[in-house]
């Protein structure tokens, strides 16, 4: 009894906002804190207004144009053989990218907290082979997986205030607004690109059992991640204050670092970053499955998991085109978005206008025909 | 060599000139020529039994009673317990063969059945074949004879306990359902037990246990469709479902299944399950085995389907989810409140069947800090002059755990006892005086090990067990850095699983809200009014609406 591989709304939902939320979690809010100061939990709004937002208005219209076709496969629909080939190359490369610059953030991640004496390609490779896996059994199962992590973290999120009822400082995000918006929009730049990884999520709107709300799953999750980081943003700031969030690499880590609850429970971020583990992996999966599915269409191989065999190597070897983990925490946020969201945008929106204007030619034939 | 014709088991010898004529005239001279030097030679008797049972399936029905005798003796070989008896059924009747296994047959009924022929012979027509319609409709008093003319379906017959009577001349010949065999009583389960609810368990017998389904559901729509499967053990395997409950889909599914089965031997419903199951290489049981007719009536009601076993006591229930391995019989028995908290209790427990040693490997070695001080300073004492690192020694005392349980299970009862007692007390004494383990780890394993008795189903606990030996090594290797990739893994393995299509994680994954009252928690039975939506039931509601218990006034309105 073989069944067509479905995914609901609030599936799609999850995993973007997980998506979204998983990796922008190490660096925020220093970039941030740095141009807005006290004002840098307003920046992801912007962000997600400017970034995510626009891309999801994009893939909603394809989903709409081309109910149950993913972005890659609307692309050779809507521009051609050819120049949907190159674009699903592009899409590839973008996601493969972005997988290896998530596992080249977790083993950079662990060599400097949880397993500081264990390699850095150990648990990279370790990493990257569960992601794989992940990927092998497919779209359904990262989509159906995606709420649990999404929950924990939720979860942790709520808790951590209880746990740092003393370092706790409101005041430290006075005075909002004080130098005005120019700053929360110069401030959001870094983000932009973060959120137009939802570009990725194109793979998945194929697949959606509800085509005609991929546009609102899709900005359901942007918002789930928005509930998620504009807290930990301003929970970060109230308790280190911004002028030293933007002296941080890791301001997250140091912020669990604190959580305590009582003299049981006095240092839980083992915990709370392994929460954040399977977030990341969920994410590595999706970047590895979106990347091996495009792949396996261009190259026009069936069985779509037979590409993992060529794409999770080259996924590990693009992990060292870093020489160490300032590079990365540099590339990730100065030269991210300005280096990928013209892609990140300009892709999605090309193939959703083509998309718009062939299928209005082709009713317009159509009616034209009936009549 | 030769010469001398072998002497069958009930002292009887096979005419080999007739089985040879008869093979001849079949059409298979090569077989009759066999027979001829069989009767020469005893050492051709193998190779000629081997060619008729070969040919079993292409033999017309003999139309001689000695020719019959001749053909079936070979066929069945030099078996003892069964008999062939040649009877007149009447004066002007021909003769008759009967022929009946002996054990498998019910003796009573066979001798009432010949009986009744015998006196009431004079109205049988003396025509061969009116003959055997004669029988037949005197006969239909018990269920299930027939006139039968295909000679394997006779030989099969007389395997499964029918008396087989062939007249002389006759092209059809006579099954009387006469089954009959010694079978266990129905009595308690013995891996199922409850405290509250029905003590009454499947037992071997095919036919018993599809009556205690039909006691519990007294629905027309109850369907029971039996095949045989195994060319060797002919074993009847059923699928009881209840039409417009379960999805025709799912039905057809469960069919070709069982159908598409081709082996020698089915002993029991674990043979059917490797064979019916999605995905054949993982640890977690994907069908639900039970010895409970209860579990499986309610099952069926709620519009899944149970697969009954000949000579078993343990049918199977598909499709399954995980959180059936999680269930007990009685949790549906007992008070709602209670028994949410006992399958909490029951999903901590697994989890920490899974993950004890390891977690306990990952904060000793990799995370100490993670422990409150006063904890640390007294499990590192604890572990002062132990040689080998806690993996190890984890590995160590989880082996000879597992060692010790199925040395437990094997052994005879009262001598298994002593040795999980000698293990427990007297080997764990004496490694942790011995410095070889640290008392800790034989707490740890210990929980660990009554925590994998706590969930219900043991083909799923038995998962579990064996799953913590990959964590530990991962634990011990990356801390819970490890652990938790670990998991994930599981969870996604998990997560891919189907049970006859439907997703094993379910209601949990995929998330399906109106499924969860019966979860983690259970919801009281009057509150629970649909069927699960993961089964794909066609008739969504089991319980009223409006059935929430309370005063009421006299117009029977809630007050």
């Amino acid at each position: 009894m073989i069944q067509r591989i479905r995914i609901s709304v609030p599936q799609l939902a999850c995993l973007t906002g997980l998506f979204l939320f998983a990796a922008v979690l190490i660096f925020i809010p220093t970039p941030m804190a740095r141009v807005a100061g006290p004002d840098a939990w307003l920046a992801p709004i912007v962000s997600a207004l400017g970034g995510g937002i626009p891309i999801a208005l994009s893939l909603g219209l394809v989903s709409r144009c081309y109910p149950g076709k993913s972005l890659g496969e609307a692309a050779e629909l809507a521009l051609g053989a050819w120049i949907g080939k190159v674009t699903c190359l592009f899409l590839a490369g973008h996601a493969l990218f972005l997988g290896s610059l998530v596992v080249r953030d977790m083993m950079d991640f662990n060599a400097v907290t949880v397993l500081r004496g264990t390699p850095r390609a150990a648990s990279g490779i370790l990493f990257l082979l569960v992601a794989a896996y992940m990927a092998y059994c497919g779209a359904e199962t990262i989509a159906r997986m995606a709420p649990y992590p999404l929950s924990m973290l939720t979860g942790t999120l709520l808790l951590m205030p209880v746990g740092l009822t003393r370092q706790l400082n409101p005041l430290l995000l006075q005075p909002v607004l004080g130098r005005g918006l120019w700053p929360v929009l110069q401030a959001a730049w870094p983000a932009l690109g973060w959120f137009g990884e939802l570009l990725v999520i194109g793979q998945w709107i194929g697949m959606i059992d509800r085509p005609r709300r991929t546009f609102a799953g899709l900005v359901a999750g942007v918002g789930l991640s928005l509930s998620l980081l504009v807290p930990l943003v301003a929970i970060t700031l109230m308790v280190f204050g911004a002028s030293q969030v933007k002296k941080f690499m890791l301001p997250s880590y140091y912020l669990v670092n604190l959580v305590s609850y009582g003299q049981v429970f006095e240092r839980v971020e083992v915990l709370l970053i392994m929460f954040w583990v399977t977030g990341m992996l969920v994410k590595a999966a999706a970047c590895l499955w979106a990347g091996s599915s495009l792949l396996a269409r261009i190259l026009r191989i069936k069985v779509e998991h037979r590409t993992l065999l060529f794409t999770v190597p080259l996924v590990f070897g693009l992990t060292f085109i870093w020489p160490s983990f300032i590079s990365v925490v540099r590339f990730s946020t100065e030269l991210w978005t300005p280096i990928m969201l013209p892609l990140e945008l300009g892709l999605p929106a090309l193939v959703a206008a083509a998309a718009w204007l062939r299928t209005r030619r082709e009713s317009r034939a159509n009616r034209g025909a009936s009549a | 060599m030769g010469g001398k014709k072998p002497q069958y088991g009930n002292g009887q010898q096979v005419d080999y000139d007739l089985a040879a004529a008869y093979l001849a005239e079949a059409g298979f001279p090569a077989a009759a020529a066999l027979a001829m030097q069989a009767k020469q030679d005893t050492g051709k008797v193998g190779a000629l039994e081997e060619a008729v049972y070969k040919l079993r399936q292409r033999l017309p029905l003999p139309r001689t009673v000695a020719a019959a005798e001749a053909v079936l003796r070979l066929i069945y070989g030099s078996t003892t317990d069964l008999y062939y008896r040649t009877v007149q059924l009447g004066p002007a009747h021909s003769p008759a063969l009967i022929v009946a296994l002996n054990g498998m047959a019910d003796r009573t009924t066979l001798q009432s059945g010949i009986l009744s022929f015998l006196w009431q012979s004079g109205e049988a027509p003396a025509e061969p074949d009116g003959l055997v319609d004669w029988l037949v409709s005197q006969g239909s008093a018990v269920p299930g004879t027939k006139a039968e003319a295909d000679l394997p379906k006779l030989v099969r017959g007389v395997l499964n306990g029918d008396s087989l009577i062939i007249v002389e001349g006759a092209s059809r010949a006579v099954l009387l359902a006469t089954p009959g065999w010694e079978h266990r009583a129905v009595e308690e389960p013995t891996t199922e037990t409850v405290i509250r609810g029905p003590r009454e368990g499947f037992t071997e017998s095919f036919v018993t246990n599809c009556s205690l389904l039909r006691r519990r559901l007294r629905d027309p729509r109850l369907c029971i469709e039996d095949m045989e499967i195994g060319t060797a053990t002919g074993t009847r395997v059923g699928i009881v479902y209840l039409r417009g409950v379960c999805k025709a889909s799912l039905v057809a599914e469960a069919r070709r299944r069982l159908g598409r089965i081709k082996t020698a031997a089915v002993i029991d419903s674990g043979i059917i399950e490797e064979f019916i199951e999605d995905t054949p290489y993982s640890p977690f049981p994907q069908t639900k085995s039970t010895e409970r007719p209860d579990v499986v009536a309610a099952a069926v009601l709620e519009g899944r389907m149970g697969i009954l076993v000949d000579g078993t006591p343990f049918a199977l229930v598909v499709p399954t989810f995980l959180i059936d391995m999680m269930q007990a019989p009685d949790d549906y028995y007992e008070r709602y409140p209670i028994i949410t908290m006992i399958r909490f209790l029951r999903w901590v427990f697994a989890l920490l069947a899974l993950t004890g040693p390891s977690l306990y490997v990952a904060l000793t070695t990799f995370h100490p800090q993670m422990l409150p001080t006063q904890l640390l300073l007294s499990m590192a004492s604890t572990r002062e002059g132990v040689p080998f690192p806690a993996v190890i020694e984890a590995l160590l005392m989880e082996v000879a755990f597992e060692a010790l349980r199925e040395a437990g299970i094997r052994l005879p009862k009262p001598i298994g006892q002593a040795i999980s007692i000698v293990g427990a007390l007297v080997i764990g004494q004496a490694s942790v005086q011995a410095g070889i383990v640290s008392p800790i780890m034989v707490i740890v394993v210990a929980i660990t090990g009554i925590a994998s008795f706590i969930v219900p189903k043991f083909s799923a606990a038995i998962a579990l067990r064996m799953l913590r030996f990959p964590l530990l090594l991962l634990a011990g290797s990356f801390g819970a850095y490890g652990l938790t990739l670990g998991l994930v893994v599981i969870a996604c393995h998990l997560t891919t699983l189907r049970s006859f299509g439907a997703p094993y994680m379910a209601p949990l994954a995929p998330l399906l809200p109106a499924d969860l009252d019966d979860t983690l928690a259970r919801a009281p039975h009057w509150a629970n009014r649909d069927r699960p939506a993961g089964s794909e039931s066609l008739e969504p509601e089991t319980t009223a609406k409006g059935m929430r218990p309370g005063p009421h006034n006299s117009k029977g309105d809630r007050t």
